[in-house]
């Protein structure tokens, strides 16, 4: 199919007719701008072929804004060299004229349909065409950024490849095959599961059901099995009751029991006679052993007296020794005696001498003693009396200081106020002649006098009369009142102190301060002549007279010093002297006291050895003795006999003894008593075990086993047949639907061929060294090609999106290469096919489509001039 | 007067016929107690003095309660003595179905276990000397001290006993519980009747086996009889007549497809079963597609007129012919299956390559048939 002219009017961007002619056979590229109206005219082609003429859903054909415009496409083509020309009108005036070679042949739906089978799409019911019905234009024709979508495109296009094919290889495709395999197929999966070919359904229920009445035959059989060996077992026991019965083995064991029980019974007597033979031999031993130690202790009687005659000798031979010892030492003590009774004098006689020395010599200390006391208690009592007289007088002199003081001030004060008087007290001076007086007050005033009057005075002068004198002055009324009053304190201090004045007050103070330091002075003195008072001084004294006179006493009653006083020893020597006489005799009376012991307690000895020796021989001397002696040699003899035949006794038995085996006779009894027990008890046993065996036997076989069994077995019988029906059927199945679905394959391999044959072509250009798979839809499989890491296979749909936009175009140029070879028209149309091809694929792809332009009609709309400069034909522009 | 005897043998009571559907196999466990019951009724008819069985009376010990006594109820019908010995089925061991029986108390008066072997005369009439089985199996034979027997003075001398008789039945039987092939002569017996051995076989003048009274096997030849004996005299020969008893009829067939006229004679031989016929058919050779099925066809209306039928075409071979495919439509890669799977029919796998031509054929009848779907 090539397309010649295209025409268009009132069509969405065109409002304005569009005519575009000279088509080359080969490629076709419009080059222009985004929005310039490529798609619109890919659109308006598509539009005049799928969309119906009457269609009520093809709005969006009218230019914007005409709602009344009638989208008008006319098309002139050619398939196989004939001439086509399609004008169709939509929405306004709706029509359809499809010229074929030159003649108007066909209108309306008719021309539609008639362009439909020959191009290989259809129409849809009603509504806008969709790509299901697109066929094969859908796949050739390439709508915008659609070219890596194949797999669909594919199959709305597949009936009509197949078909295609299906004509040229025709006889190989089967009229029925398709169904045949489905049922099969459907029939196979209803006995084995359609993965892994283990049985499922009707024949997994048939095998499980044989394996469960294999299994309840097995455990019949068990059962049986176990009956028959019951059976079996009970023919056995009765046969062997019944011989125990008729043989009563238990009953000659028994007997024989018996026997062995005799022989060892009296094996036992003699066992028991050697016990009471030996034991009997043994008491006769024990006898004879004490008679002879009766008749050795009457041998023994005599060796006594004579052992006890020597005792005697021995005895007094020692007491005699004592005795000796005894006189020496007695002698040693008198000696002892003497001696320290001398020294003892000598010490005595030494202690006295010196005891009168030392008695002299203290009277004559104490005499110079007393004699010194004295005159210190003489002159102490003189000190201590003028002591006395002195404190005496200080204390009667003394006066108290505060009293001197109170005086002193008032005295003072008293002058003061005097003073003060006599200046204005009125004075009256007296210078009477001689013999003359007056009295003043009463007071004789005679010579010259002066007096001071301050208060109303009288002179009564004899013979005159008076005068009264009434001294002036405001204060001479208090003055004189203070000085009369201060006057009767002193007149009284002075008074109580017993002094005239107070110079004699002070004269009696500083006297009575004399006095008390010579009374300290006279007594320091006494101190040292009496430190603890005269008092003691005085007794001291009177004790040290007292003690001298009673020296004196007692030296005159000692002995008087005799001449040979001067030979005596000192008296260390002589304590000495005394002192070892003392130990002598000590020592000496302790030997002496020892002796006289040793020599009283050999003499007991003596007394106990005479008596011994008299009870000995009292003893040998009875006249019993013999006979004791005789009866103890009898009784001896008779039980050495006794004993010898008692022992030749148990020989005997013992000799016997050694012929006969008592544990291997106990053994004997042992083994038959148990033979015995055991024969009987495994006979009751037995006929135990045969009533048990019968009346299991009983209900076993009430059972049926057998018939079950055989039952059973009937019953596997049919599952087995069934079990094996279906694994035949399922083998068979199971092989059928391989062998089909193998030849299916190999026969879609076949009509795949020439498919694979374009595909490789266009493949080998794009990628050197690449192979394609076809899949049963016809659409492109898995891809292998060299990469850089060795070989790489993917699935189509893997592929990157540029990779399968150029892939997407490689197979539609093979599908149109499988359509033009089947007599097809093809005609390709690619609006913006390869955006998402980079600069050296898009190069590959340029050769790709230029080898297929060689065979199809190809447009090309781009907006990118530039990358398909060297295509190799020259863009057109649409303005153009 | 004349001594008559119905001998019979093989009874095996309560066998189950597992090759068959179970409805079948029920069938024919019935047929056994009913074949005891027309026992009876000749017995009754023939006026026979008794019933000798020698030997498996029952299939196995532990067949269920109910199967003993129905056994004796279907005994009822003759009121004469039954003389019943055990055979190696039913062997008289320490427990056994008789003792069993015994206990039940099932077993009539008038029926007589012979389960030692021991001489037991029946009704003043004649001396029976069984030889019953004691063991499952005895490698001796029980007959022996039949010479040495004494028997009442002037009866008939009757052996009973259950074994291969030495050097006479064929070599694949069981050669336990011999019998010595003159023990009649040798024990001065009258008659010796026999069980064990299916069909009805004279072994001598005075030894028989009777065979089952119901047939229960494809290959057992003169089955389903019983035998009427009657002595005389002393010293006569008995005379012997086969009574028939049996109801089914056993068959097999074996039939090689070569010509087409082979099919024919097959589908003949089909179409003459009959209800009372136990058929096992097996057909070998070649067919092909539209013979199969003509086959399977008549195979199927048999065995719903049949008691009993086991196909087996395990050795046919399809060869469907240019024909077949035609009318099967098998064109295209079905059409080479096809093929592929003829071819197969002479390898490793021949069966399983027959069973999916069976299918496949048969999928593609049903597909010619169905209205076409093609698009």
């Amino acid at each position: 199919m090539k397309l010649r002219r295209l025409r268009i009017e009132h069509f969405k961007r065109f409002r304005d007719p569009l005519t575009i002619e000279g088509f080359a056979d080969g490629l076709n590229l419009f080059a222009a701008p985004n929005e310039a109206g490529k798609s619109t005219i890919a659109e308006a082609i598509r539009a005049a072929f799928f969309e119906r003429h009457r269609s009520g859903s093809v709005d969006h054909l009218r230019p914007w804004g005409e709602p009344s415009a009638t989208p008008t496409v006319e098309v002139e083509f050619e398939i196989a060299g004939t001439p086509y020309r399609l004008t169709k009108g939509f929405l306004g005036r709706k029509r359809c004229d499809l010229v074929i070679d030159g003649r108007q042949t066909l209108d309306g739906v008719a021309a539609e349909d008639h362009l439909a089978s020959l191009l290989g799409f259809r129409f849809p019911g009603k509504g806008a065409s969709t790509p299901e019905h697109m066929g094969i234009p859908g796949l050739l024709w390439i709508r915008q950024g659609t070219s890596h979508e194949l797999a669909d495109a594919v199959a709305h296009a597949a009936d009509h490849l197949r078909q295609v094919l299906g004509e040229s290889l025709g006889d190989l495709t089967s009229s029925t095959g398709d169904a045949l395999l489905h049922q099969v197929e459907t029939a196979r999966n209803e006995l084995l599961t359609p993965v892994g070919g283990s049985p499922r359904g009707d024949y997994a229920a048939a095998l499980k059901h044989q394996e469960e009445l294999a299994d309840a035959i097995q455990t019949l059989t068990r059962d049986i099995d176990a009956y028959r060996h019951s059976v079996d077992r009970l023919a056995g026991l009765r046969l062997e009751h019944e011989r125990d019965e008729r043989t009563r083995p238990w009953a000659a064991i028994r007997q024989d029991l018996q026997h062995a029980q005799e022989r060892l019974d009296r094996a036992r007597g003699l066992e028991a006679s050697l016990q009471e033979s030996q034991t009997e031999a043994e008491r006769w031993r024990l006898q004879a052993s004490a008679a002879r130690t009766h008749l050795d202790a009457l041998a023994h009687d005599e060796e006594a007296v004579a052992k006890r005659a020597q005792g005697v000798e021995a005895a007094e031979s020692a007491m005699t020794v004592a005795q000796a010892e005894v006189d020496r030492w007695e002698q040693q003590h008198r000696h002892a005696v003497d001696t320290e009774a001398q020294a003892r004098r000598t010490l005595e006689q030494v202690r006295a001498v010196a005891a009168r020395s030392a008695q002299l010599r203290s009277a004559e200390d104490l005499d110079a003693s007393v004699r010194k006391q004295g005159d210190a208690l003489e002159k102490a009592r003189a000190e201590k009396t003028r002591v006395d007289q002195l404190e005496a007088e200080a204390a009667r002199l003394a006066i108290a200081p505060a009293d001197l003081k109170t005086l002193k001030q008032l005295s003072e004060q008293l002058r003061d106020v005097s003073v003060r008087l006599e200046t204005v007290a009125t004075s009256l001076t007296f210078d009477l002649v001689d013999g003359k007086s007056v009295r003043a007050d009463g007071e004789s005033v005679s010579g010259q006098a002066r007096r001071t009057v301050v208060r109303r005075t009288e002179i009564e002068i004899d013979g005159v009369g008076r005068i009264l004198v009434t001294p002036g002055g405001a204060d001479l009324d208090s003055l004189a009142a203070r000085r009369d009053g201060l006057s009767a304190e002193v007149a009284a201090i002075l008074e109580r102190l017993a002094v005239a004045n107070l110079a004699e007050a002070e004269e009696r103070a500083r006297l009575s301060t004399q006095r008390s330091s010579e009374a300290q002075a006279s007594r320091k003195v006494l101190d040292t002549l009496a430190p603890d008072g005269v008092e003691a001084l005085a007794t001291e004294h009177a004790q040290a007279s007292q003690r001298l006179s009673a020296t004196r006493t007692a030296l005159a009653q000692l002995p008087p010093a005799a001449d040979s006083d001067g030979d005596l020893p000192t008296l260390d020597r002589a304590e000495a002297a005394a002192a070892e006489a003392r130990s002598t005799l000590e020592s000496v009376a302790q030997t002496l006291s020892t002796a006289r012991v040793a020599l009283g307690r050999a003499q007991s000895d003596r007394a106990n050895a005479l008596q011994e020796l008299d009870a000995a021989r009292r003893t040998l001397d009875d006249p019993k003795r013999a006979e004791r002696v005789d009866t103890a040699r009898t009784s001896l003899q008779d039980a050495i006999s006794k004993e010898a035949i008692a022992r030749q006794s148990a020989e005997a038995i013992q000799v016997e003894l050694q012929t006969v085996n008592v544990s291997l006779l106990q053994q004997d009894v042992r083994r038959l008593a148990d033979s015995a027990v055991q024969q009987e008890e495994a006979h009751r046993q037995r006929a135990g075990e045969i009533l048990r065996c019968e009346s299991e036997l009983a209900v076993h076989g009430a059972l049926g086993l057998e018939e079950k069994r055989a039952e059973q077995e009937r019953e596997l019988g049919a599952a087995s047949r069934r079990a094996e029906e279906l694994s035949r059927r399922a083998a068979a199945l199971d092989h059928l639907l391989r062998l089909l679905q193998e030849k299916r394959a190999a026969l879609a391999r076949r009509l795949r061929a020439p498919l694979q044959r374009h595909l490789d072509r266009y493949l080998n250009i794009l990628f050197p060294g690449a192979r394609i798979e076809v899949a049963d839809d016809l659409s492109p499989g898995a891809i292998t090609r060299p990469g850089p890491r060795g070989t790489e296979s993917g699935e189509f749909e893997a592929l990157s999106l540029g990779t399968r936009e150029q892939m997407g175009i490689v197979a539609r140029l093979a599908y149109a290469d499988l359509l033009q070879e089947a007599g097809k028209p093809t005609l390709l149309i690619l609006d913006d096919a390869l955006v998402n091809t980079d600069e050296d694929r898009l190069g590959q792809m340029k050769r790709v489509l230029y080898d297929a332009a060689a065979r199809h009609q190809v447009m090309i709309f781009t907006c990118h001039p530039a990358a398909w400069r060297d295509l190799g034909v020259v863009a057109r522009s649409l303005s153009g | 007067m004349t001594l008559r005897l119905l001998h019979s043998a093989d009874w095996q009571i309560g066998r189950v016929f597992s090759q068959f559907e179970p409805d079948d196999a029920a069938a024919l466990f019935e047929a056994r107690f009913q074949a005891v019951e027309r026992l009876a009724a000749l017995a009754v008819e023939h006026r026979v003095d008794a019933v000798l069985i020698a030997g498996d009376v029952f299939d196995a010990q532990t067949v269920s309660d109910k199967t003993i006594r129905r056994l004796f109820n279907a005994m009822q019908g003759y009121v004469g003595p039954w003389v019943l010995l055990p055979g190696n089925h039913d062997a008289a061991l320490a427990e056994s179905v008789w003792t069993r029986a015994h206990r039940l108390g099932a077993i009539p008066s008038n029926v007589l276990p012979c389960l030692r072997p021991e001489v037991r005369v029946v009704g003043d009439r004649f001396a029976v000397l069984p030889a019953p089985l004691v063991q499952r199996h005895t490698y001796g034979d029980l007959t022996d001290w039949y010479a040495n027997a004494v028997t009442p003075e002037g009866l008939p001398r009757i052996g009973l006993a259950h074994g291969a008789v030495q050097g006479v039945l064929p070599d694949d039987i069981d050669s336990a519980n011999p019998i010595a092939a003159d023990r009649a002569v040798t024990a001065r017996l009258d008659y010796l009747a026999l069980g064990d051995w299916h069909g009805s076989k004279r072994i001598d003048d005075r030894t028989w086996y009777a065979g089952t009274p119901e047939t229960d096997r494809f290959k057992a030849n003169d089955s389903g009889q019983a035998l009427l004996v009657s002595l005389a005299g002393a010293d006569a020969t008995p005379e012997v007549q086969p009574l028939h008893t049996g109801r089914y009829r056993w068959q097999q067939r074996d039939i090689r497809l070569a010509v087409p006229t082979d099919l024919d004679t097959a589908l003949d031989t089909l179409a003459a079963y009959a209800g009372d016929d136990v058929v096992q058919f097996r057909v070998s050779g070649t067919s092909d597609l539209s013979g199969q099925r003509r086959l399977q066809h008549g195979v199927d209306s048999a065995r719903a007129r049949v008691r009993a039928l086991v196909y087996d075409a395990q050795d046919l071979r399809l060869e469907p012919t240019e024909e077949d495919i035609e009318a099967l439509h098998a064109d295209g890669y079905v059409g080479e299956v096809l093929q592929q799977l003829r071819d197969e029919q002479s390898g490793p796998e021949a069966e399983r390559a027959r069973d999916a031509l069976v299918i496949l054929a048969r999928m593609l009848d049903d597909l010619a048939e169905r209205p076409s779907v093609k698009t």
